[in-house]
């Protein structure tokens, strides 16, 4: 059976060289080739009965990276792996937490993993192996789901705790009395998959941490920690910034790995003037159709939710007429636990032969071994790539990976310079806990937990004064020597890890009436653009209309339908200064950072037809705006002489999606991260202006780095727009643009025109 | 200007440190607040001892003193007959230790830095009861106003209302903050009243809030009562402005909350003591069922004959219920038929339902009168579709399946013994 399978991946390779149209769009192979294990043996002081559990798993030595853990566990060290997936990290933490427990049966651990769904999973994994040991260690999963009844026996007895950041946030820290003899004894603390806890979601976890460790010191215990990464530039760094502790990073991967091949796949151009290619979703769908009729089990990688539903849909054309049929499916944020049950065991059973997700997979979920991967577009980051792509082959199995680009500029950029994910370090994964509303929320927490001396630091920050502004806000009081928590709200409660927007919108499906039922959730700020009144929401690769958007209660009722298409819409964006922090002068203008004011509001949505994609129609959105204070770099310039305020507008948008596309590559960010708004005469200084500004409230360092960087960033983007073999602009440098504008040569001219080399900003 | 706004103009003020070592001296002044004056003015007595000080008010009452319509002189002899008569039940204060009732105020519901600032306690004491107020002097001196009172010393049954589920574990977990300077706290046993409450008075009332039990079972009303849910403002901003009017109501509201303890602790075991009409069948049945539940089955089979010989129609219904399960339980046949059918004349709800189902299984298994059985469970069947929302979805599924399944059963052994009595009348007739 193994031996048909490998031959199959390699007959569809040679198969794809002789197909003329295949092989034109096949920019690159890249093959790399079997690692060998390699293996260290059994500490000699390990307990016997975890030796015998791992003998019974079938393990009979460890690999050189577990044994590297356990002993620096041992030593008493705080320490980092990164480990690609199915490389056996998890023992990298089991083994010294339960030999700390059968060494002294009152040691506690916590383990904390991104979400619910993968403690749970990991419940599993450790219980086999406490079982296998035949000792008394008590593991439970603490959160939302945990019955009440348990709960005493969790917080009392329970050896490991596997929770989540946002658990351990509003659900333990908050009630660290009830939790006594865990914080007493707490030996270990486990972060699993760190790389996840970037931006402001790590920058929150990095104070939950901080929290938790404070609590830690007034019990008396000091735990260790226990990191494990994906394969990132800077885990040592991120581990460091995300615990306040020093790390020891061990990065030696003894695990061995099959065979890969690595597809660079670039669909046709159809229409050469607009150097516009093929969709690369329908290109993803034919070969995913390919694969799926060779019998590869499959993983497609789409970006977004739409896009992942968009595939299910066309995939599932396939098995249309088979009555209930599984093989094909979707997985996404958003399905109910059950469902995500379910198709997890239908990937490892085989059952589901093809599954489109999105990186909602890329994740320890287990799902088992699975041939083949497709990337619809490039993930935005190349951590996110050896994730994705270490979900196909991860038993040492022969893999085929296949990245499909898209025709924008960054996905352009990769697939004609494949060393930029081959040969380059993968990104680094930036927090930045100093971002002050962050600090000042769990400040607050942190403060309810226990009360602050008037000596007393916070982590790295000193926040005597901080606590006098709390004080002044009327939350604190301070005594003597003390700041006292004098408010009767629950600030925990107050913050979501998540998001800037703490409460999600709940998706009611309302087609038959009486039986309502709730198919899913989605975030505020991606529910302003898919979830408003009118728009097709798709779940399961079932289309349904929002009927009713209840902002005020976060409810939207929705209505199956079958129609020929989707829905997009159109955000527009207001801008304010709040503060100007550093300035740098130009001959023609002014570079300068500070903190702004973004008011976003949802004015129109498309539709759009499947296949053509063609515009079908429009309406407007009414939904009241959100605010976002965040940080900022902003270019504000004179205005060339002799432009008319509509050129310059168009000329200026063309710029603001070429800085746009390119910043991800300077700076290591997702695209998401960051964004480019051009302004014809700004609010402030009537000039035209170019805002970089960060998506996150209180920003994460992104658009700082703009300010240091501006000087490099502009030739560069000119040199890639001006390399674009396209004549007018197309989705890959500037945009899309109507030829005969000529655009292109404009947007040059300006680009031009911001390069202020001689000047010292 | 907005919160953020604010925040983004302190960004200055951040500053980062490298890790030292902070000297955590004790500091230890006695500074007193700048509204000690004015508390004392109202009533409270500042008190000092090794922790720190706190602020307390005593009241004395007599023997005499009557709260609602209960004379609290009659405690002792509640407690007596409990010890006397019932040494194992849930409200008995055990002879052994000390007790007292006991009520909180606290500046949230939940969470390590939710404060207690007012423990109230009544104990007995010669000639009459003292009430004793402590009154958190501000949040830093939380180690003296617990080191006051004797939880850690004396371990004691603590008589509260909702108890165990918020003053208990409140007090817990201020201990536990204050672990490095207090001695530990003590095991309690507790009795919560809100509990035996809802087992007495369960559909005789609606709402178990302490208000609505003073209202109508100790013909209580409180005057110019403050509500407890403006407490923590009310406490904060005494501290703050050193007012302390409305502070005093809310040592007034803990005082009746407390009075109304003692009280209802009497009116229950009252009820539990004489049987005499004084409540709803309702409450009686109750009790009956509380002693049931507690295995004093004898106690409780008299409490329910008590309700079928003072009580008619469909207020006794219940109470036959239960007897008829007790008397079937002990093989009485004929008296345990003659009870459900009592039962079955006015019994409503998801009780007719038991009472059908009872009478069905005794006529089959016990009478094997197959006919009457039948007709027990079609009648079931029919109350069960016609009374819709009565269970719910997946109880009413079970039943309706449990009882298809007896219905065929029964039919099987009406057939079979019908057979059989053709066949033995045939035997009889074949010489």
């Amino acid at each position: 059976m193994n031996l048909l399978k490998q031959k199959m991946i390699q007959q569809l390779l040679e198969d794809w060289k002789l197909d003329k149209n295949r092989n034109k769009s096949i920019v690159h192979v890249h093959t790399t080739d079997e690692k060998k294990a390699k293996y260290a043996s059994f500490p000699e002081n390990m307990h016997l009965s975890i030796k015998k559990a791992l003998v019974k798993k079938g393990v009979e030595k460890l690999y050189v990276h577990q044994r590297q853990a356990f002993d620096s566990a041992m030593s008493g060290k705080s320490y980092t792996t990164i480990t690609p997936t199915a490389s056996g990290k998890s023992l990298c933490y089991h083994l010294p937490v339960l030999q700390s427990i059968l060494d002294d049966p009152t040691s506690r651990a916590i383990y904390l993993f991104p979400t619910k769904a993968l403690a749970q999973d990991q419940k599993s994994d450790l219980e086999q192996l406490i079982e296998n040991s035949e000792e008394e260690i008590l593991s439970y999963t603490y959160d939302g789901d945990t019955e009440p009844g348990i709960r005493q026996k969790v917080r009392k007895s329970g050896h490991i705790v596997l929770t989540n950041p946002d658990m351990l946030h509003s659900g333990i820290l908050p009630h660290h009395t009830k939790w006594v003899s865990l914080f007493e004894n707490l030996k270990f603390i486990v972060i699993d998959e760190i790389h996840t806890y970037k931006g402001v979601f790590g920058s929150h976890v990095a104070h939950v941490i901080r929290r938790l460790k404070r609590i830690c010191a007034f019990y008396g215990s000091n735990p260790q920690f226990i990191c494990t990464s994906a394969t990132i530039k800077n885990p040592k760094e991120l581990a460091e910034t995300l615990t306040n502790e020093s790390h020891e990073l061990i990065d030696e991967n003894g695990a061995p790995a099959g065979k890969k091949h690595f597809v660079f796949y670039n669909p046709p151009i159809v229409h050469p003037v607009f150097n516009v290619r093929r969709s690369a979703i329908l290109e993803v769908r034919d070969i995913a159709q390919e694969l799926y009729v060779n019998g590869i089990q499959t993983i497609v990688f789409a970006k977004s939710r739409v896009r992942v539903e968009m595939l299910v849909t066309y995939l599932q054309a396939l098995v249309s007429k088979k009555i209930n049929d599984q093989s094909i499916r979707g997985y996404r944020g958003g399905y109910l636990p059950s469902e995500r049950r379910s198709i997890e065991k239908g990937l490892r059973d085989g059952v589901i032969r093809t599954v489109v997700s999105t990186n909602a997979l890329e994740l320890g979920v287990d799902i088992g071994q699975l041939q083949a991967c497709i990337m619809t577009g490039y993930p935005g980051n190349i951590a996110s790539v050896w994730q994705q792509a270490g979900r196909a082959g991860r038993r040492q199995d022969e893999a085929l990976i296949i990245y499909v680009a898209q025709s924008t500029a960054l996905d352009q950029y990769v697939v004609n310079h494949p060393s930029y994910f081959l040969g380059q370090s993968p990104e680094e994964v930036r927090i930045h806990p100093d971002n002050m509303i962050i600090l000042m929320d769990h400040l607050k927490c942190a403060a309810f937990e226990l009360p602050f001396t008037a000596v007393d630091s916070y982590a790295e920050f000193s926040v005597q004064e901080l606590l006098e502004f709390l004080e002044s806000e009327g939350v604190l009081l301070k005594t003597v020597d003390k700041w006292h928590w004098m408010s009767e709200s629950f600030p925990a409660s107050n913050i979501s890890l998540r998001s800037a927007s703490q409460e999600n919108v709940v998706i009611i499906d309302m087609s038959v009436p009486t039986k309502t039922r709730v198919i899913g959730e989605m975030d505020q700020y991606s529910a302003m653009t898919l979830l408003h009144e009118e728009a097709i929401y798709l779940h399961q690769g079932t289309q349904f209309q929002v009927e009713t958007l209840d902002w005020e209660e976060k409810k939207a009722f929705v209505r199956e339908v079958d129609v020929d298409y989707f829905t997009d819409a159109n955000i527009a964006i207001e801008l304010k200064v709040l503060s100007e922090d550093k300035a740098g002068d130009a001959k023609i203008g002014t570079l300068q950072y500070g903190d702004i004011i973004v008011l976003a509001q949802p004015t129109i949505f498309k539709k759009i037809k499947f296949d053509t994609h063609d515009n079908i129609g429009s309406g407007k959105i009414h939904l009241p705006p959100v605010e976002l204070h965040t940080s900022s770099t902003w270019f504000c310039f004179d205005k060339p002489g002799d432009w008319t305020d509509t050129l310059l507008s168009d000329a200026m948008t063309g710029v603001a999606y070429a800085l746009h596309a390119f910043i991800p590559l300077f700076i290591h960010c997702d695209a998401k991260d960051i964004h480019v708004v051009p302004q014809v005469k700004s609010i402030a200084g009537e000039k035209p202006t170019f805002y970089i500004y960060d998506s996150y409230p209180g920003g994460i360092g992104l658009s700082e780095r703009m300010f240091d960087l501006w000087n490099e960033l502009v030739p560069k983007v000119s040199e890639q727009v001006e390399s674009c073999p396209c004549s007018s602009g197309c989705p890959a440098c500037i945009g899309a643009q109507d030829a005969t504008l000529n655009l292109k040569i404009e947007v040059i001219k300006l680009l031009h025109y911001l390069q202020v080399k001689e000047n010292v900003l | 200007m907005s919160y953020e706004k604010k925040l983004m103009q302190m960004k200055g003020l951040v500053k980062k440190e490298v890790a030292k070592e902070q000297p955590t001296k004790e500091i230890k002044e006695d500074k007193l607040p700048f509204y000690t004056e004015s508390w004392e003015a109202a009533g409270l007595k500042l008190i000092k001892n090794e922790h720190g000080f706190l602020f307390v008010k005593e009241t004395f009452y007599d023997e005499q003193h009557i709260h609602g319509n209960v004379a609290l002189h009659k405690l002792q002899k509640a407690i007596t007959f409990m010890q006397q008569n019932y040494p194992e039940h849930p409200l008995t204060i055990t002879p052994e230790s000390a007790f007292c009732f006991y009520d909180t105020e606290t500046t949230g519901l939940k969470g390590a830095g939710v404060l207690i600032f007012l423990n109230g306690v009544l104990k007995k004491v010669d000639n009459g009861f003292l009430l004793t107020q402590h009154v958190l002097a501000d949040p830093g001196q939380e180690a003296a106003f617990l080191f006051a009172t004797d939880f850690w010393r004396v371990s004691q049954t603590m008589l509260t209302y909702n108890g165990k589920s918020f003053d208990l574990p409140q007090l817990e977990s201020r201990w536990t903050m204050n672990r490095k300077t207090i001695p530990p706290l003590k095991q309690h046993r507790q009795i919560d009243l809100m509990h035996s409450s809802k087992r007495v008075w369960k559909g005789d009332m609606e709402r178990f809030k302490l208000k609505q039990v003073e209202e109508e079972k100790l013909a209580f009303v409180r005057k110019n009562d403050i509500p407890g849910h403006l407490a923590p403002i009310i406490y904060f901003d005494a501290l703050k402005h050193g007012n302390p009017t409305n502070l005093m109501k809310i040592l007034t509201h803990n005082e009746w909350d407390i009075l109304s303890l003692a009280a209802l602790y009497i009116l229950t075991v009252e009820l539990l003591s004489d049987k005499e009409v004084v409540e709803s069948a309702t409450t009686y049945t109750n009790i009956g069922k509380w002693f049931q539940d507690l295995k004093t089955t004898e106690t409780s089979v008299d409490w329910f004959r008590f309700v079928v010989d003072h009580f008619e129609n469909e207020e006794v219904s219940l109470a036959y219920y239960f007897l008829g399960i007790h008397l079937k339980r002990n093989k009485l046949v004929d008296e345990s038929l003659h009870a459900f059918r009592e039962s079955l004349k006015e019994i409503i709800g998801k009780y007719r339902v038991e009472v059908y189902i009872e009478l069905a299984k005794l006529f089959e298994h016990q009478q094997k009168d197959f006919d009457a059985a039948l007709e027990m469970t079609q009648e079931c069947i029919e109350y069960v579709d016609s009374a819709s929302n009565m269970l719910s979805k997946a109880k009413e599924m079970a039943v309706k399946k449990q009882l298809q399944k007896r219905k065929e059963r029964i039919i099987r052994k009406r057939n079979i013994s019908w057979e059989t009595a053709q066949l033995n009348k045939k035997r009889v007739l074949l010489p």
